[in-house]
Parts: structure tokens; C-alpha cells; sequence
């Protein structure tokens, strides 16, 4: 395997691990919290829409802006 | 009662519908301003600045809080992504070696591409200012 593919297969990972969790966190009883509510309860404050609100304008800027 | 009901819900349909062209709209607009350009960042900065500026100032939903594992599980998978990208920024820059965002340029450079970047990115922007 060569390291592009590596990379490209690490990212492909991360973004399955990222909806098995969310699938899982949708179930009955799961202890954890799908992504959206966890999204929700941080925008509950000023601090954390603050933060959440600029991550999501970098990534504008950086993915198709910059 | 029933009617008073089915008034709120057309009412909810059509600021849906309205929201929904607004965005698409936005997006096929936007994606004529090619990547590194001027044009692109004003694109950006014209629908991303207001909905900060909303988003901080309004009042939000209540919501439950969640516990710690939930904290736990999604900072963690944001931080592993956050480190692996941060290695690979700061790693040799090759071809061998891409970020996230090089990957995603050959899909950005094409007017298509951007027109979904773009409405994927407009409309997260919605959702979470409307939480």
C-alpha cells in the first residue's frame, strides 16, 4: 500500500467510525448521543456556539475559499 | 385546533421550500468564484458572516445535556481527525502525503463540485444556527 492510499484509507476509516458511532448512539438505551444532539446541547451556550460557529466558518474558508 | 395546526406545518413547509431555493440558489451562484480568488472569499464571508453574527446572538433551543461519553466519543473522533491532519500539514508536502483538503480540490475545481461544497457547507451552517 502506498502512503496515498494510506492516507486516503485513514480518512475513509475515520468517516465509518464516525457513523457506525452516530448508528450506534441512535439505538435505544445507547449511553452515548448521536452527533446532532451532541452539536445541539454544545450550541447551548455562548462560549460553545461561539466555538462551534467558527470552526464551521474556517471550514468554508479553508475548504473552498482559501 | 386541527386547522390551526395544519396552518403552522404549510407554514413550516414553505419556510422550508424558501430556505431550501435560498441555499441552492446561493450555491449555484457561489460556485462560479473558482478556489484562491477574491470572489470566492467574499462568497464565503457574505452568507458565513450573518449567520455567525445570528447564531452567537440568538437565544437557542433548549436542550438536554449530554453526558461525559457522549462528549468524550466525538471530541475524541474530532481530535484523532484534528491530529491526523495536523501531521500531515505538517509533514513532507507531496502527493504521497495528502491532507483532506487536497484531496477534496479536484472535486472543488469543478463547477459541480463546488455547488455541492458549497450547499453542504451553507446548509450546516442553517441547520446549526436554527438549533
Amino acid at each position: 500500500m502506498t502512503p496515498r492510499a494510506a492516507v486516503i484509507a485513514g480518512f475513509a476509516a475515520l468517516l465509518v467510525v464516525a457513523v457506525v458511532a452516530d448508528l450506534v448512539a441512535r439505538r435505544a438505551g445507547s449511553g452515548v448521543r448521536p452527533l446532532a444532539a451532541t452539536l445541539t446541547a454544545a450550541l447551548r451556550t455562548r462560549g460553545g456556539r461561539v466555538v462551534v460557529l467558527a470552526a464551521w466558518l474556517w471550514l468554508g474558508w479553508h475548504f473552498l475559499a482559501r | 385546533m386541527d386547522s390551526a395546526f395544519e396552518v403552522t406545518a404549510e407554514q413550516t413547509r414553505r419556510r422550508r421550500a424558501v430556505v431550501v431555493g435560498l441555499l441552492v440558489t446561493y450555491a449555484l451562484l457561489a460556485a462560479i468564484c473558482r478556489p484562491l480568488t477574491d470572489p470566492a472569499l467574499v462568497a464565503v464571508l457574505v452568507v458565513g458572516a450573518p449567520l455567525c453574527w445570528v447564531g452567537v446572538r440568538r437565544r437557542p433551543r433548549r436542550a438536554p445535556p449530554v453526558g461525559a461519553r457522549s462528549a468524550a466519543v466525538w471530541l475524541g473522533l474530532l481530535g484523532l481527525g484534528v491530529a491526523v491532519e495536523l501531521g500531515l500539514w505538517l509533514g513532507p508536502d507531496d502527493v504521497a502525503h495528502p491532507t483532506l483538503s487536497t484531496l477534496a480540490d479536484p472535486v472543488l475545481s469543478t463547477y459541480p463540485g463546488r455547488v455541492l461544497g458549497y450547499l453542504l457547507w451553507a446548509g450546516s451552517g442553517v441547520w446549526l444556527v436554527s438549533r
